[in-house]
């Protein structure tokens, strides 16, 4: 069975988190690092906006007034407030036997998200319509195929950017959703903080509890295996993505608390 | 569609259509099925340096970021506006209307290292 780097549930600096994902990325087109399940928080609430939305999209005065980075991931689609969750990337490619086009690259890899979320106890489903709500700069407004529903509602969206043969797939594992918080950052009307509230749903409300932190990231770690037919082997960055995520980490600051100077903290082994 | 026979293939899927020392460049009809609805296309600035092998412009579709490389090396002639308000051209209408920028070419002899028609089919039929 292949093996495949785990990276543990550090909480970084939002734009740190972004460099570090981009940095992996890099590298594994490189030929030079492992394919990679890394697992993620955040020091603080963070939007993230997609690689060219404008950003005009977020109220960015109102986030940093109120404690919210703002940052730009390197991967498409829409803002995304992380706020109550664990984040997941996954780092892979086509010599790993992930299909080149879009849609199959998202099936295959979002049927390994289902099989975590079955692990938790919710029935995810991979979604198989686009929404109408073309318009609104909020993510979780949106349904793809990149994304899973739990029934008729958005469970969890994932984004991905591509570089050569490799495939950088992020996304959420949303524990609870502040909806006023959302609304207010992406500047929401209140029909649509409304539907965002009524077409989405949280892993809690699924589960009408709230999971702890080691139960979620131990389904997800235990689902993903099982879900994608790998290994996985707790390991840490290599001092080249380290020095690459510094010089990515400026880049993808916009608003908030500046990143932190200097290399970050490596994502320490986990005892998993 | 038919993969028109009047053009030249790159491996990574790009069209080039030859006029005199100007190529005009666009992505496959194969390409634009595999990204799927293609919601925006990045591209380089008149006057910029394009260089065979590498990226030349990004394009989004299903939040979904890929790159797009260049098939030959040049300076870029035109770039297709259009291509700002109407992403969708490039499914729609990708070797015509969805073309992405012309390249005044420095080194004809890439052209070379692309694939006719036939040979393109053939790449895309072996699991391109």
């Amino acid at each position: 069975m292949e093996t495949w780097r785990l990276l543990a549930p550090q909480p970084h600096d939002g734009a740190v988190n972004m460099a570090i994902d981009r940095a992996v990325l890099h590298a594994h087109a490189q030929g030079e690092a492992p394919t990679t399940l890394r697992l993620y928080r955040w020091n603080r609430p963070t939007v993230s906006l997609g690689r060219f939305q404008d950003v005009g999209g977020v109220d960015l005065e109102w986030c940093v007034g109120s404690g919210i980075d703002v940052v730009r991931r390197p991967t498409g689609g829409r803002g995304v407030l992380h706020d109550d969750e664990l984040t997941y990337s996954i780092v892979a490619g086509v010599r790993e036997g992930l299909p080149k086009s879009i849609s199959g690259s998202y099936r295959r890899l979002c049927t390994a998200l289902v099989a975590a979320y079955r692990r938790l106890g919710v029935e995810a489903s991979l979604t198989p319509r686009a929404s109408a709500s073309a318009a609104s700069p909020a993510c979780y407004l949106h349904a793809t195929d990149a994304d899973l529903s739990l029934g008729v509602a958005k469970l969890s969206g994932s984004a991905q950017v591509w570089e050569r043969e490799s495939v950088l797939q992020h996304g959420s594992f949303v524990v609870t959703r502040d909806i006023e918080r959302e609304a207010r950052a992406f500047r929401l009307d209140q029909a649509e903080a409304e539907r965002l509230s009524a077409d989405t749903v949280t892993i809690s409300e699924a589960l009408g509890r709230r999971p702890s932190a080691d139960e979620l990231v131990d389904a997800v770690v235990s689902g993903l295996a099982e879900g994608l037919g790998v290994t996985l082997e707790p390991g840490s960055l290599m001092a080249g993505e380290r020095e690459m995520a510094v010089r990515f980490a400026e880049e993808a600051h916009i608003g908030g608390v500046a990143p932190a100077a200097g290399p970050p903290v490596d994502d320490v082994t986990p005892s998993i | 569609m038919a993969t028109p026979s009047d053009l030249k293939y790159s491996k990574e899927h790009v069209w080039v259509s030859v006029d005199g020392d100007v190529a005009t460049v666009g992505i496959s009809d194969f390409a634009q099925d595999q990204l799927g609805e293609v919601v925006y296309v990045d591209l380089p600035s008149e006057g910029d340096d394009v260089n065979a092998g590498d990226t030349f412009g990004e394009i989004e579709s299903v939040k979904s970021v890929s790159e797009l490389y260049a098939p030959v090396t040049g300076e870029v002639a035109a770039v297709n506006d259009g291509l700002g308000d109407a992403p969708e051209t490039v499914n729609q209408d990708p070797y015509t209307a969805g073309w992405m920028i012309k390249v005044k070419m420095s080194d004809a002899s890439e052209l070379d290292d692309l694939m006719g028609s036939g040979d393109y089919d053939t790449f895309v039929a072996e699991g391109a």
